[in-house]
């Protein structure tokens, strides 16, 4: 009887997976062994734990990497126009609740928000706008996404031009725009500005793709709002931006650099002597030198990554902020500090590298200014910790390769 | 999100508007992905989340499976079924994770640090009875191979049909493996006998 153990088809037998002979022999075999039984007790425990098993919601961020990732690659994005009048009409609907707004608005989201009662009434629209095209800036690795319709539709008009005026409302205390104190809510125009003091905050709706917090002691300017792109500048203080949106549609200008979202939530520092910080919650951030300054420098700042800029010194490396304090402190000299030094510094900076760290390594590398030796130091360590990928040498990358160095980006570290 | 998720399902409610919705995805819709995307990406995410034990590894492999999806879905033909041909990818996604985390770790084998980490975590559940994350512990310490069955089984709701389907194997490989889980698990939280039938 004993010489058919069942103990290898527990599993199978309480989850009634067995052919029914099977499980009738099984069944049998269980009532006359011991040995069995007390295996089927333990599998039926192991069963009951592995039911406690949780399905985790994802996080939001989700989405963004995806669609900020997809945006890069070279699919064209179709469109579906029923689909995209749910999502406008639950965008417009969950901003407005939100916020407190009642305006309608026309442009499409990325984000993928249905609310349950309204998919059912809603016909073709052809009052629908597609998402605009962002201009390309001079981005260097990724590059930005060109968003485009790939379906006519004789009966959709052309994109309009985004409102030149955008909601504020007062969060705390009594900010202002201009001479006009806000209690409530207010519209600010184009190259007006929004001033907090020292207790109040306010909320500002940028058009149809986010929000932006004002913190106390802060003066922000709204500086443009199209369809290709929306700006302001923040002169001195701090913000918070959620932007919904595709990337480079969201910019703000600080006295040192500017900001160019890529999909993100972020904060934004600027003291005031117009230095920034630059701290990235969710998706990317693009950090560049402020309009009409000439240079291709550019860092790219992914979730839990800081960045900081001087005023004339331009921008800094990124470096993610749970590195070393001494990591983070050589990085500062290194980018703001006297530049006879490097070494010293450079050395610190790799000594204390972690594999995370290759964000600022690769940033690092990217710059041209460091002589060989130094570079060849940060190419060692970076290949360290994050080898290249296939094609991608030393030489070549010492030379100034900026397809490999871009392939190593790609590849590794992004 | 709930309503959201209400909508998808009806939306989704039966084999010919799932496959509508695949279609829309493979002519390139981008909101149709998004309602693809809102349908799986908790599973997915959580399958992820389970086997890596770690957020930001479990958001990297959850990226990678949707834009996997994102670029191949032209190449799924309706001969499988989709369920299958997606979670293929979370399993090879997970699968390649673990090898590419294997290679950077400083000493020993992968198991050996999980386990050594998962005993903490073990530890720490314990005292405070909180059993289900007791059990995403000991998931954790599982062998990989025994780790994805269960995740495929109890997330996703898998026969052992479909779980053979999905990691390339026969049905009776599924259900020692199983097996071999469900005991693990069993003498790994032993201590816990009588709490998860309180539950």
């Amino acid at each position: 009887m004993f010489k058919y153990h069942v103990a290898k088809l527990l599993s199978a037998y309480c989850d009634n997976e067995l052919p029914e002979a099977e499980m009738q022999r099984v069944q049998a075999h269980l009532q006359s062994c011991p040995s069995c039984r007390q295996a089927y007790e333990q599998i039926k425990f192991g069963i009951s734990l592995a039911q406690q098993i949780q399905t985790v919601a994802a996080p939001e961020t989700l989405w963004f990497a995806v669609s900020k990732q997809k945006s890069n690659g070279p699919a064209t994005i179709g469109f579906n126009w029923r689909m995209a009048a749910a999502l406008t009409t639950v965008l417009i609907l969950g901003l407005v609740g939100w916020f407190g707004f009642s305006r309608l608005h026309e442009t499409e989201i990325l984000k993928p928000e249905i609310v349950d009662n309204q998919i059912e009434k809603i016909e073709p629209a052809p009052s629908v706008v597609m998402t605009p095209t962002p201009k390309v800036s001079n981005k260097k690795i990724i590059s930005a996404p060109e968003l485009q319709p790939t379906k006519a539709a004789p009966n959709i008009p052309a994109p309009k031009v985004a409102a030149q005026t955008w909601e504020v409302a007062s969060l705390a205390g009594t900010p202002s725009i201009g001479a006009t104190k806000i209690n409530g809510t207010e519209k600010i125009t184009v190259g007006e500005w929004l001033a907090t003091d020292n207790v109040s905050r306010a909320k500002i709706k940028v058009a149809n793709i986010g929000f932006v917090d004002i913190d106390p002691n802060s003066r922000v300017q709204f500086v443009s709002s199209q369809n290709s792109e929306h700006r302001i500048a923040l002169k001195k203080g701090k913000l918070s931006a959620f932007i919904l949106a595709p990337p480079r549609l969201f910019v703000v200008d600080t006295p040192s650099a500017t900001a160019v979202d890529l999909g993100c939530a972020y904060t934004l520092e600027v003291d005031e002597a117009g230095n920034s910080l630059l701290h990235v919650t969710s998706g990317w951030v693009s950090f560049v030198l402020p309009r009409g300054k000439n240079s291709r420098r550019e860092s790219l700042i992914p979730a839990g990554a800081m960045c900081a800029t001087r005023k004339g010194a331009g921008v800094g490396t990124p470096y993610f902020a749970n590195a070393s304090t001494t990591f983070i402190a050589a990085l500062q000299k290194l980018d703001f500090g006297p530049g006879e030094i490097a070494g010293t510094f450079i050395k610190t900076i790799l000594t204390e590298s972690r594999p995370a760290d290759a964000l600022t390594l690769w940033h690092l590398l990217d710059q041209e200014k460091w002589q060989a030796s130094l570079r060849g130091q940060i190419f060692d360590r970076l290949a360290e910790l994050t080898p290249p990928p296939a094609g991608v040498t030393r030489t070549g990358i010492l030379q100034g390769d900026r397809k490999m160095l871009a392939q190593w980006w790609q590849e590794k570290i992004h | 999100m709930e309503q959201w998720a209400i909508m998808t399902q009806r939306f989704v409610r039966d084999e010919q508007e799932r496959d509508q919705l695949i279609v829309a995805c493979q002519d390139g819709d981008r909101e149709a992905f998004s309602m693809l995307f809102a349908q799986h990406k908790d599973k997915v995410y959580s399958i992820a989340l389970h086997f890596s034990g770690n957020e930001a590894t479990a958001h990297d492999i959850a990226q990678q499976v949707f834009l996997k999806l994102m670029t191949n879905i032209q190449q799924f033909n309706f001969q499988a079924e989709f369920s299958t041909w997606l979670y293929r990818m979370v399993a090879n996604a997970c699968f390649d994770e673990q090898r590419r985390w294997r290679k950077f770790l400083p000493f020993g084998d992968d198991t050996e640090i999980q386990q050594l980490r998962s005993r903490e975590n073990i530890e720490a559940n314990y005292s405070r009875i909180e059993l289900s994350g007791a059990v995403q512990s000991a998931i954790a310490t599982l062998k990989p191979k025994l780790r994805m069955p269960i995740l495929l089984k109890y997330i996703e709701g898998m026969s052992y049909e479909e779980i053979a389907q999905v990691l390339d194997c026969s049905m009776g490989t599924v259900a020692s493996r199983l097996n071999r889980g469900h005991k693990a698990l069993a003498e790994k939280l032993r201590h816990l006998r009588g709490i998860s039938s309180e539950e």
